[in-house]
């Protein structure tokens, strides 16, 4: 889009005041979104801290790379233009030498910049905080976590997408909601709306277990489309047909199905081994908490079989899947050829974006204290066209009801997504810990950069789980050296891992050979880095060029290394 | 890194990530099965199989099915094949085919041993699979007496390399007994041990097949405890 061009839409924040991030300025459409609001004047403040701007002075003069150079250079000029727009909130200067392109110094900066927060804003007063970092936005929400939630106040993030005009918002996890949304008119029966979202207790693992035992006496019978049940509202539903979501629709425990009365809803239905007491204990307490994330298929309600007293709990209501969801399993991770033909413009860079969001999903999860257990591809959905068009909120976690909640266990597992400590335990007699979810976490990520291949397969490997226990991963830090590297099981796989950069390998070396599995921010700081590397042409290629990283999902080649490769 | 390797191995790089999980119907097809209609009821269940299998895409591209068929002698109808065709082949009916007459059990597993054995070169290179899966199915196993001695010891060798690999944790082996007249002791020596041999009808043959195949999808999507993947507690076990 051209720069001159007027915008459509002006962002309509008015009532809080904004302060910007470095990372933020740095795009191309802050000279426009400043213009727009010199004309419309609708913000009531926008605060730049003083090492904001000096740290684009910096960027513009000195850094590595000649696009952010411009484009500080260019942030620095639309600033000055609009000099009557903003305040700038001074602070202490930037030590000698400072070049803010380090690990370190990007940490410095975001700790600046959250020290200012925590003193001017995080419950004292609303906010809209621009910035392009998740790395950042984590950071606030764990500081807004700790302000009491009596003094919360209205908290949003906003970014800019290439391409488009308008200001992207999302509202802060810890923060009362105020804009009334699609969920709020599902679950307009419960109250829960507009109270703030505590965390689960979080139960060690040395508690013990609630005995389960079958819910029903006799066990009801085996319903499917067609069947009528009811909510506790004494809304009555009718049962469709399976969703079509990437073939899979049913699991071990019950199938899914759509509703007739509500197009947004879906039903799980239990099979009848699986309507046991816990099951329901979970998810009457997850139904204490109206969850409004649009990443998870929280339940809504629970449905009802039977009349009046015979009336019997066999399923719950749930968001539907967005229509064009895919699951991770069966695309991406199934074929990754296939899905590059089938998607011709996902690279890398896409794959990234995916991994990210999907490790904000968790990060939220984990906020809530619960434990994720069964972290399987299966129960990741994402829409590949939302994810191509840089849309947020393109990740579904479904099967929420397996999460592990307090004592009650997540009670299924799949054994390439369960770290060697748990192969072989029953699961629903296993109480899981967040550090277990790090090692699917783990795998995670690794099928998805080195697309569909499990970190510890390898040539003259066997079955899944014993290659998790052998504990053999085959990936060097350097593919030309020693090590097991020719145990990988495929070209295509050697060639995925020499286009990561190096931090990245290093955190997959530290996880998969030193079992030590990095926290969430760690993961997301070096992805986003990964990603910046990615998103400098100078860089990448799409066609081969040596040395530099290849964008397309399966590599047909090596990147070659430099000696100066960091 | 050997330029020629390389080249090799990006033409294995085509297709599907998904780890493999090799399952052998070893099926009987003498004249005593054509007879009970045993045969015809053998054809509907891998054809219900197969579309089950491939219904669901994490199976259709973890599944690589062999088919065979014995009698006096066994052959081969289908060879481990990924992903499995939309119609499966008929499997050999004795009296039109080249099989003799008889039940020769130790060729039939012995060849299933091989197969197994030889495709485990292909998958252990790919990086990870599923434990090899053998389903024996037969009408014909008499008391030993009534079969020539020589028969006897290959069938006692052919049961021992079986259980030797089971036990090795190289396959899992499933047999079961169709009719009355099977002695499932004798077919004991050709399973792992759980489930033990059962004895079934020519009726429940469909249904078996849709057990192996919901087994299958199971396993595929991760959600099934490979120990004992295989639920034969409907059938008796004498």
């Amino acid at each position: 889009m051209a720069h001159d061009e007027p915008p459509t839409v002006v962002p309509t924040v008015t009532s809080s005041p904004c302060l910007l991030d470095a990372t933020f300025a740095l795009h191309p459409g802050l000279a426009r979104l400043l213009a727009a609001q010199d004309q419309a004047r609708t913000w009531k403040a926008l605060y730049v801290p003083s090492f904001v701007r000096e740290q684009l002075a910096q960027w513009a003069s000195a850094h590595r790379l000649p696009r952010v150079r411009s484009a500080s250079q260019a942030a620095l000029e639309a600033l000055d233009q609009h000099r009557s727009l903003f305040k700038l909130l001074p602070g202490p200067a930037l030590p000698a030498g400072w070049t803010g392109a380090t690990f370190k110094e990007r940490r410095e900066l975001r700790q600046r910049l959250l020290e200012l927060l925590a003193d001017r804003f995080l419950g004292r007063a609303p906010l809209l905080l621009l910035t392009a970092s998740t790395a950042l936005l984590l950071a606030v929400e764990e500081r807004q976590k700790n302000v009491p939630l009596s003094q919360r106040q209205a908290l949003h993030y906003g970014s800019l997408r290439t391409g488009r005009t308008t200001l992207d918002l999302q509202a802060s996890w810890y923060a009362p909601l105020s804009r009334p949304s699609f969920f709020a008119r599902l679950v307009r029966w419960r109250s829960a709306w507009h109270d703030p979202l505590p965390p689960f207790s979080l139960r060690g693992p040395e508690l013990p277990v609630p005995p389960d035992a079958p819910l029903h006496h006799p066990a009801p019978p085996r319903l499917g489309p067609g069947a009528r049940l009811h909510l506790l509202d004494n809304r009555a539903i009718t049962l469709g047909g399976p969703p079509a979501v990437g073939g899979l629709h049913s699991g071990g425990e019950g199938s899914i199905y759509t509703v007739h009365e509500e197009k947004g809803w879906a039903c799980k239905l239990f099979e009848p081994e699986a309507l046991t007491a816990n099951r329901f204990r979970k998810l009457e307490l997850m139904l204490q908490r109206t969850v409004p994330d649009p990443a998870l298929c929280w339940p809504i309600a629970l449905a009802y079989w039977g009349e009046g007293s015979a009336a019997r709990p066999v399923g719950y209501v749930m968001p539907r899947a967005a229509p064009h969801a895919r699951p991770l399993s069966t695309s991406l991770f199934l074929d990754p050829g296939k899905f590059q033909a089938e998607h011709p413009r996902w690279n890398r860079r896409h794959s990234l974006a995916l991994a990210l969001q999907a490790l904000e999903a968790i990060v939220r999860l984990h906020q809530l204290n619960v434990v994720i257990g069964d972290l399987s591809p299966s129960n990741v959905l994402f829409c590949p066209g939302a994810i191509l068009q840089g849309r947020l909120k393109a990740v579904q976690f479904v099967d929420c009801d397996s999460l592990q909640i307090e004592n009650l266990p997540c009670p299924v597992g799949t054994p390439d997504a369960t770290p060697a400590h748990l192969q072989g335990k029953t699961f629903s007699r296993t109480l899981r810990t967040q550090a277990d979810d790090g090692f699917a976490i783990a795998v995670l990520l690794f099928k998805l950069l080195v697309p569909g291949q499990a970190p510890y397969d390898h040539k003259g490997g066997g079955q899944p789980e014993d290659n998790i226990r052998k504990g053999l991963f085959p990936y060097e830090m350097d593919d030309n050296k020693d090590g097991h590297a020719s145990l990988v099981p495929s070209a295509r796989a050697k060639y995925a891992w020499s286009h990561l950069s190096r931090p990245l390998k290093r955190l997959f070396v530290l996880a998969f050979k030193g079992r030590k599995w990095p926290a969430l921010p760690v993961w997301i700081d070096v992805l986003e880095d990964y990603r910046t590397l990615l998103s400098d042409p100078s860089r990448v290629f799409v066609s081969p060029i040596k040395r530099r990283f290849d964008l397309n999902i399966c590599p047909r080649d090596w990147r070659a290394m430099e000696e100066s490769d960091e | 890194m050997n330029e020629d390797t390389d080249l090799e191995e990006r033409d294995e790089d085509q297709g599907s990530t998904a780890t493999r999980f090799p399952v052998v119907l070893l099926l009987d097809v003498s004249g005593s099965m054509e007879k009970r209609g045993a045969l015809a009821e053998l054809n509907k269940g891998v054809a219900t199989m197969f579309g089950a299998i491939r219904a669901n895409p994490l199976s259709h591209a973890a599944a690589e099915v062999a088919l065979l068929a014995f009698a006096g002698q066994c052959a081969t109808v289908l060879p481990f094949t990924n992903p499995i065709p939309a119609r499966p082949p008929a499997l050999l009916a004795r009296m039109n085919e080249a099989l003799p007459e008889g039940t020769n059990l130790a060729a039939a597993v012995s060849k299933a041993l091989d197969l197994i054995d030889e495709h485990r070169t292909t998958l252990k290179a790919r990086g990870s699979f599923y434990r090899p899966m053998l389903v024996l199915l037969t009408d014909g196993l008499r008391q030993s007496r009534e079969l020539p001695a020589e028969l006897v010891r290959a069938t006692r060798a052919a049961a021992e390399r079986c259980r030797r690999e089971a036990k090795a944790g190289l396959l899992t082996a499933v047999a079961l007994g169709v009719g009355d007249k099977v002695d499932l002791g004798a077919l004991g020596p050709f399973t792992s041990g759980h489930p033990s041999p059962r004895r079934l009808g020519t009726t429940q043959i469909d249904k078996l097949f849709r057990l192996v195949s919901d087994m299958m999808v199971g396993v595929s999507m991760g959600s099934v405890r490979r120990e004992a993947p295989l639920d034969l507690g409907w059938l008796p076990e004498s």
